[in-house]
């Protein structure tokens, strides 16, 4: 067993990997109609607009915690000493669960 | 030069072996749902058949696409999920074990899962933009109480005065259960639970299938995907299923590691099976979807309460 890990031979494992997949891969059909239907994105319904905001990747993410943002949004007062008042209570917060464990 | 060659049999064995054994409980996995549902179910190489149904179909890629990242993702995908077993000591040792693996392992898994999002987004479709969306927060939801489920043997490694405590070797050659007194034996069994819940979430399966959802967004992320590049994702997926499930019998169920071989090698299958059936079968069989607005709080609530209490059981 080696004592540290080895980045170099992790990165070299998967390169050898990459190259047995590859070749494998390079067996299957790589033909199809280009410029035909197929290649269209599916979609029923209507198109809807091309451009989608990166953001929406996050969406049932901010979807999920909505009440608390609204929480938080409304005690945030825009006031530096609140953000240092809190960091300081979480700060003694987690050093003392970390003193009593 | 003769060991150089036995190296590389021993890496291609892995490969084969993975994909084979990932693809027969893939079978076995199909079997026992359709019998819980009352139906006769497709043989146990059907997978097989599948993939390699795949590799003879076009591989269409859709006009606007980014294609070397369509086209890219389902191997590196599969290269990935191949790359964790060599990390996992599955009977005996793992081969490329060190002292901070378990670290490395738990990032390696963001992997399989992140270059689906990224062949999702290249390829330019609403459905599997979509579908990559709900795949991220879903990665976001399972990666917090997977931290708390695999801190907890390193925890009780480390009390009990080992070193190396982020090695996966060394948390195997120690049954944590063993290391518990009959509290902390209930903090375990509940800490089994999370993970039966988080292994159901890292595989994208029912409940949490939100990426993939038929019904909904026409198989979300892997809409557009077909032929060859959907044939790697499906060999990805099953070896991520004996990835992960390796991953939690090497951290959880590291029994019998003194017997021979053949015999710690039909253990390992055995305890794999049960793995795979509770997480996968079982709880896909009797649940449904969850929605995407309430799946980060199941995560974040109840399963990483039920781990907290798993683990503050464990202190005790």
């Amino acid at each position: 067993m080696s004592i540290v890990y080895q980045p170099k031979i992790l990165l070299l494992l998967f390169s050898l990997i990459f190259f047995i997949i590859y070749l494998f891969y390079l067996t299957g059909e790589k033909k199809y109609k280009k410029d035909t239907v197929q290649t269209i994105a599916y979609f029923s319904g209507k198109t809807p607009y091309q451009n989608i905001k990166l953001q929406n990747v996050y969406w049932g993410f901010f979807k999920n915690f909505e009440k608390l943002y609204l929480f938080l949004s409304k005690i945030q007062r825009e006031n530096t000493n609140d953000y240092v008042f809190m960091f300081i209570i979480w700060l003694t917060f987690i050093l003392l669960t970390i003193c009593l464990i | 030069m003769f060991n150089l060659i036995l190296k590389f049999i021993l890496i291609m064995l892995i490969i084969i072996g993975s994909i084979s054994l990932g693809l027969i409980f893939e079978g076995i996995d199909r079997i026992l749902t359709a019998k819980m549902q009352k139906r006769v179910g497709p043989p146990i190489l059907q997978p097989f058949y599948d993939i390699r149904k795949l590799m003879i179909k076009e591989s269409i890629i859709p006009k606007y696409a980014i294609k070397w990242i369509f086209e890219l993702s389902p191997i590196i995908s599969l290269t990935v999920s191949i790359l964790i077993l060599f990390y996992i000591p599955i009977v005996g040792k793992s081969i490329l074990g060190g002292s901070n693996d378990l670290i490395l392992v738990v990032y390696l898994f963001i992997f399989p899962g992140l270059s689906i999002v990224l062949g999702a987004l290249s390829s330019n479709s609403t459905y599997s933009n979509i579908g990559a969306q709900r795949l991220v927060i879903n990665m976001l939801g399972y990666e917090f109480p997977l931290a708390i489920a695999c801190f907890v043997p390193v925890w009780l490694v480390y009390k009990s005065g080992f070193s190396n405590i982020f090695s996966l070797n060394t948390i195997y050659t120690h049954n944590i259960w063993g290391l518990v007194n009959q509290i902390g034996i209930i903090g375990l069994l509940i800490e089994i639970i999370a993970i039966f819940l988080i292994i159901a979430g890292e595989l994208s399966k029912s409940p949490f299938d939100l990426d993939t959802a038929d019904s909904e967004i026409a198989g979300g992320a892997l809409a557009e995907y077909s032929g060859r590049n959907l044939a790697m994702l499906n060999l990805s997926e099953a070896v991520k299923i004996i990835a992960i499930s390796s991953l939690f019998i090497a951290l959880f169920f590291p029994w019998n590691i003194q017997s021979n071989l053949i015999i710690m090698f039909l253990i390992y299958i055995l305890k794999l099976f049960f793995i795979i059936f509770i997480s996968l079968t079982l709880i896909k069989t009797v649940t449904s979807r969850f929605k995407i607005s309430k799946l980060t709080g199941i995560y974040w609530g109840y399963v990483s309460l039920l781990a907290t209490i798993g683990f503050l059981l464990v202190l005790f």
